[in-house]
């Protein structure tokens, strides 16, 4: 009995200390974050045989280990990487949202409003200086809300990098503590030792850690945990590689690892979250805010360069885009207009210019071709200046220059010409003989023309020189290689073409004024009957036009008589009216029931007056009217930035026009060039309802699902929020349950133990009485 | 199922309770307090959507509100100066009839000719009305005055034809003005007209111009051989026939006669200057100092030129029957039947529907002042000639007016109804984007009570504890 009763008893003593001490233990850290209850696992000591007997050799305290659930550990760091981006971007997000300033009304949607509200109130008194500067403040006002959100923007996308290098040194301090508690792990786990308290701290640690950046681990043999950040190491069993953050000139974000090439990318965590914030949510967001801009820049461009400002034309314009060398040989000129570096798309189509003499109010309206893929910086400049009285050049840094003469302005509208005839083929009191056949014309080298004038006869022979292929030759090119003659000049008269026709008419007007075509080459192939003799009129047909064209093609009507008469006399003459491919538009009466001066309508709201006088379908009399539905089917004006509204391509460079918003008299309200004219801003006012082509929608429209966009990112987030904290919250619940500690059970245990304490002091006092008597015995 | 719950946990379950009800209270003092149900899109994207897009709807009747606003009193004001018109019209009318009265002596015709001077200068003056700067009455060429008085004194419209429109909704405009040519003087030509008093008729060609002109036939010469010691008094110059007259002297009657006019006692002794007048008013002067006292029968032919406007004078030949005359300064064409011409004197030409208020008026008071000097019957002729043209332009102008007034109902129709879409968009974001108050201080008072029973119970639950029973 003796040694062996007490070796029991005082192991069952020592026993029921240490779980008391375990218990005290327990009870202490109830309230320690990432603490495990422990348990002192026991078991019963080996037998020994005395007297035949197995006796229990007592108890035996075995080890001292943590409830823990390993794999609930993982989830749970896992799961609160996710929940930790959801939040990041939540509050995130959530600054943005004030910014919009909606839906309360101090946002972009207001601010167009009062931009379309300003044009509503110029448009009822287009000459008003009080309205005109009422849209250039308006027009400032949308401006800088544009600005300021791009701006804000931009910042929270900045400060969203700083706080990534934030949480990268957090990333450092955790993988460190990690990498620490690795070692001393390791170190007292090799004596076989359950290092649970720092185990505990470690996971913690894991779970902080993962709180910054989405990690995944796993333990060595040793117990040490290699953790890795998206595939790459990031703490070993005792090395740490650090991680930084860095932005590049786009303000990109890129993460690296110590010692690792790739970049690597969090998913989730708090650096998960701020970077979908800055390179996913932000710049989605400012592209589209971008896009709406954009989109006001095109369509308001788009209607105000072809508008006609106050003083009725312009003198002088300036492109604001620049044309660029993009091909960098030095020559800007070579460039395709496709490829000339312009910010907006242009597209083949034509461009209608009006010249204005100011003096006598005389319209030539001129239509420019223009081919994005053939036609270079150079042939636009070409085309524009080949039109009288404009010139077209390039500034120094490349943008598009427009000036006219002195005297004559120089507008992009759709409005009709009110005096068409403007070469005087058409009734006028010169002497005029049009060709009875259309260019082009197959003339050969050497071709010529003879004609007697007032002053002599003569022969003019078509320069070669004067024609892109003289087999080829256009109505404009003879005309110009006619003139060239200076015996034209000196019998006082000249070459023009119309409806690719060449015209030969007298300078002066009146019924004394004749020539003749007497023939030569070139006579036959323009079709002009040798000794046809042409005489004046003293009464010269005045063609008036009124209305405005309300057809939806761009049109050139081309008028001609049907025989020889008198207007408003001749029995059954009548005027027709095609287009220039050849269908017909409108037979006009003008026999004895028409009397002249009277308003015919032609078609689609373009009507028509001729005062009296006398036409020719023998002299091929015609006029040409341009009917224009738009005047820049190629939006080459916007792409270049000629007379637009707004400056800039995007949120932040969107700009009123600086001279206009420092002249508002610059605004282009008319359509007419009439004062009072407002269909520019008819125009402009249209586009607060209708689908623009820019968006596919209307402003309205576009906008309201930009910013329910954001508020749908947003719910949906804050949903997914909840959602994935509820997982925590459950996960962590889990563990508690395993490893919390419940103060209750734990005095339960205590008073477990105490008894046990208790009864084991008991059993060493019994064996001790025992021994006592027995001593007593001797 | 909590299997094993701990202190924590229930300290947990607790806290998260109280948070939840707490967020919940929060929220609903945030809405009770503004009132607004969305007060950031992600308190409802659909709804915020839904409730941007009526916002801006309701910026677009804003606009559309504030143009028929602007736009109203300047109508308003063009309308009240066509009020005053069509009285100044009314009374010129009564003028001009009064003026028809041929017991009227030139002094009381120069009186009504002043009052239609006045009335014409005040016409001119409401025509080219302004609001601010711009002239109502142009078309869109508002910064020219309508009705200029051009070179040969004609007031003439310089504006255009043009209407300014504002926008009221989407494709829909509204016109806010009435161009003056359609108010003043519209132009629908009907062709030209002579008051008849040369016998001038139109020729075969046709003929450009606008308003009135004046045509000059003028006598330069008388040929035919009186006889019987008859002779033409002053060489003729004083006559004023055109084309053959016939002279016919009674000798026993002791009368001569013109043509078809009447005959004229020839007085004792016989004077140097007889004065005979045919039925067309055409006049010779014969000198019958010499007369023999027979008599006799003799043609005279009157031979002269014409002009229109007092450009350069075209010999008559009166067998053309389409004889061009051409004013360069104001672009006319005129055409005429010269085979009727039988007396050199003024003619009005009428290019019948183009005449305006202003050419009419200003001609009436000339024809009183009879500066031309015709006869009662000739001047009357020529007022009557005018009257036509003035009660086309009354009814014009009544028509504008009715154009005006038309567009002003329309206005206040479209003010009305927008009106109308305005309360209704309001009442739309309202109950889009406003807190149901009832409702929510129901969820309010929800959330309290679920809070405090949260309390109560946690309180009950932390406090349940083995320790309270150790002692």
């Amino acid at each position: 009995m003796s040694g062996f009763g007490l070796n029991i008893g005082l192991q069952a003593l020592l026993n029921a200390q240490s779980s008391l001490e375990t218990v005290g233990h327990n009870i202490s850290n109830a309230n320690t974050e990432g603490y495990s209850r422990q348990v002192l696992h026991t078991s019963a000591a080996r037998s020994i045989n005395i007297r035949g007997l197995e006796i229990g050799g007592g108890v035996r305290s075995d080890m001292i280990l943590r409830t823990e659930d390993a794999l609930l550990t993982r989830r749970i760091v896992a799961q609160t990487s996710l929940v930790r981006r959801l939040d990041s971007m939540l509050v995130n997000m959530g600054g943005v949202e004030a910014l919009l300033g909606e839906p309360g009304g101090f946002g972009i949607g207001e601010l167009m409003d009062g931009f379309f509200g300003s044009i509503s109130s110029l448009s009822t008194n287009p000459e008003d200086p009080v309205f005109r500067t009422g849209v250039t403040q308006a027009s400032t006002a949308l401006t800088s809300q544009f600005h300021q959100l791009a701006d804000q923007l931009g910042q929270l996308q900045s400060e969203a990098a700083d706080r990534i290098a934030y949480f990268t040194s957090e990333v450092n301090v955790r993988a460190q503590q990690i990498a620490d508690l690795n070692q001393e792990i390791a170190k007292i786990e090799v004596g076989g030792v359950a290092a649970n308290d720092l185990r505990d701290q470690r996971d913690l640690a894991l779970r902080k850690l993962a709180e910054q950046i989405d990690v995944t681990f796993h333990e060595e043999g040793n117990g040490a945990v290699r953790v890795l950040v998206a595939g790459q190491l990031l703490v070993g069993p005792t090395t740490v590689n650090e991680l930084r953050s860095e932005t590049d000139q786009e303000g990109n974000i890129e993460l690296f690892v110590q010692g690792g090439t790739e970049p690597v990318t969090p998913k989730s965590g708090e650096i998960g979250g701020l970077l979908e914030f800055a390179e996913g949510f932000v710049p989605d967001l400012s592209a589209k805010i971008d896009r709406l801009a954009r989109a006001l820049i095109v369509e308001s461009n788009r209607v105000h360069s072809t508008g006609i400002p106050q003083a009725g034309g312009y003198q002088k314009l300036s492109g604001s885009f620049p044309l660029q060398d993009t091909d960098a040989d030095g020559d800007i000129m070579d460039e395709l207009l496709s490829d000339a570096g312009l910010p907006f798309g242009l597209e083949d189509g034509v461009l209608y210019v009006h010249v204005r003499d100011t003096a006598t109010d005389e319209l030539t309206t001129t239509k420019v071709g223009i081919d994005t893929q053939r036609m270079t910086v150079g042939d636009l400049l070409d085309s524009l200046s080949a039109i009288d009285n404009l010139a077209a050049s390039l500034d120094s840094v490349g943008r598009l220059q427009l000036n006219s003469t002195s005297g004559y302005q120089f507008d992009f509208s759709s409005r009709l010409n009110a005096a068409p005839d403007t070469q005087g083929t058409f009734g006028s009191g010169r002497a005029s003989l049009g060709s009875s056949a259309q260019g082009p014309y197959n003339l050969i080298a050497g071709s010529s023309l003879d004609l007697t004038g007032p002053i002599s006869s003569f022969s003019v022979t078509l320069d070669p020189a004067g024609f892109a292929d003289m087999s080829e030759a256009t109505a404009e090119e003879v005309a110009a290689a006619l003139n060239a003659s200076p015996d034209m000049g000196a019998n006082l008269l000249q070459a023009v073409a119309v409806d690719e026709r060449v015209y030969i008419q007298s300078i002066g007007s009146g019924a004394a004024e004749t020539f003749t075509v007497d023939g030569g080459g070139a006579a036959g192939v323009l079709g002009f009957t040798p000794g046809t003799v042409t005489a004046g009129h003293d009464t010269a047909v005045t063609v008036g036009v009124t209305g405005a064209y309300t057809g939806s093609t761009n049109e050139l009507y081309v008028f001609t008589p049907q025989a020889d008469g008198q207007i408003g006399t001749t029995p059954g003459l009548q005027i027709k009216v095609e287009t220039a491919e050849g269908e017909a538009i409108a037979m006009l009466d003008v026999g004895p029931d028409y009397q002249p001066g009277t308003p015919l309508e032609v078609a689609e709201g373009v009507s028509v007056s001729f005062t009296y006088g006398e036409i020719s379908a023998a002299d091929n009399d015609a006029f040409q009217l341009h009917a224009i539905a738009d005047s820049d089917t190629s939006d080459v004006l916007v792409a270049l930035g000629v007379n637009s509204l707004f400056d800039g391509t995007d949120a932040e460079t969107f700009e009123l026009r600086k001279d206009i918003a420092a002249d508002g008299s610059l605004l282009a309200a008319s359509a007419t060039g009439a004062p009072g004219d407002n269909g520019a801003l008819l125009e402009l006012m249209a586009l607060q309802t209708e689908d623009v082509q820019a968006l596919e929608t209307s402003f309205t429209e576009f906008y309201g699902a930009v910013i329910g966009g954001v508020g749908f990112d947003i719910s949906s987030t804050q949903n997914s929020s909840e959602v994935e904290q509820f997982l925590v919250d459950a996960l962590d619940e889990r563990r508690l349950q395993v490893a919390g500690v419940n103060v209750d059970e734990e005095l339960v245990d205590m008073i477990q133990f105490e008894q046990a304490f208790g009864a084991a002091s008991q059993f060493i006092q019994v064996v001790n009485q025992l021994q006592q008597e027995i001593l007593n015995l001797i | 199922m909590i299997q094993r719950p701990t202190q924590a946990s229930i300290f947990n379950l607790v806290r998260s309770g109280l948070r939840l009800n707490q967020a919940r209270l929060a929220r609903a003092q945030e809405q009770v307090a503004t009132g607004k149900r969305i007060l950031r899109p992600s308190d409802d994207a659909v709804g915020t959507s839904l409730g941007l897009a009526v916002r801006r709807q309701q910026g677009g009747v804003e606009a559309y509100r504030s143009a028929i606003s602007t736009a109203r009193p300047v109508l308003s004001l063009a309308a009240s100066h066509l009020q005053d018109a069509s009285g100044m019209l009314s009374e010129a009318r009564a003028l001009i009839m009064q003026g028809m009265n041929g017991a009227l002596n030139p002094e009381d015709k120069e009186a009504i000719a002043g009052q239609l001077d006045l009335l014409y200068e005040g016409l001119l003056d409401l025509a080219n009305s302004r609001s601010g700067e711009r002239y109502l009455f142009s078309g869109t060429a508002t910064d020219t005055p309508p009705y200029q008085e051009a070179g040969d004194g004609r007031a003439v419209y310089t504006g255009n034809q043009n209407e300014q429109s504002i926008m009221v909704g989407r494709g829909v405009q509204i016109g806010v003005n009435v161009p003056g040519d359609e108010i003043f003087g519209s132009f629908d030509p009907t062709g030209v007209s002579f008051d008849g008093i040369t016998g001038v008729k139109p020729g075969t060609s046709a003929n450009s111009g606008v308003g009135y002109h004046d045509l000059l036939v003028r006598h330069t010469k008388t040929n035919g051989a009186p006889d019987q010691g008859v002779a033409l008094a002053n060489g003729g110059f004083d006559d004023t026939i055109m084309g053959p007259h016939t002279v016919t002297v009674d000798g026993l009657a002791g009368t001569a006669q013109l043509g078809t006019g009447p005959a004229v006692a020839i007085p004792q002794p016989p004077p140097a200057s007889l004065e005979l007048t045919d039925a067309d008013g055409s006049k010779v002067f014969l000198d019958f100092s010499a007369w023999s006292g027979a008599g006799t029968t003799f043609v005279l032919t009157g031979a002269g030129a014409i002009t229109l406007n007092g450009a350069a004078y075209a010999p008559i030949d009166l067998t053309e029957t389409d004889l061009e005359l051409v004013d360069e300064k104001t672009g006319t064409v005129l055409h005429l039947d010269t085979t009727g011409i039988t007396r050199a004197a003024p003619e009005l030409v009428t290019f019948g529907g183009t005449a305006n208020i202003f050419d009419t008026l200003r001609g009436v008071s000339a024809d009183l002042r009879n500066d031309l000097g015709f006869d009662a019957g000739e001047s009357l002729i020529r007022i009557k000639e005018r009257l036509v043209e003035f009660d086309r332009n009354q009814s014009n102008l009544l028509m504008g007016m009715g154009k005006l007034g038309g567009r002003t109902e329309r206005l206040d129709s479209t003010e009305q109804r927008l009106g109308e879409l305005s309360v209704h968009l309001d009442a739309l974001v309202s109950s889009i984007e406003d807190a149901d108050l009832g409702e929510v201080i129901l969820d309010m008072s929800r959330a309290e009570q679920t809070l405090q029973i949260a309390q109560g119970t946690g309180a009950r639950l932390l406090d349940q504890t083995l320790l309270n029973f150790l002692r």
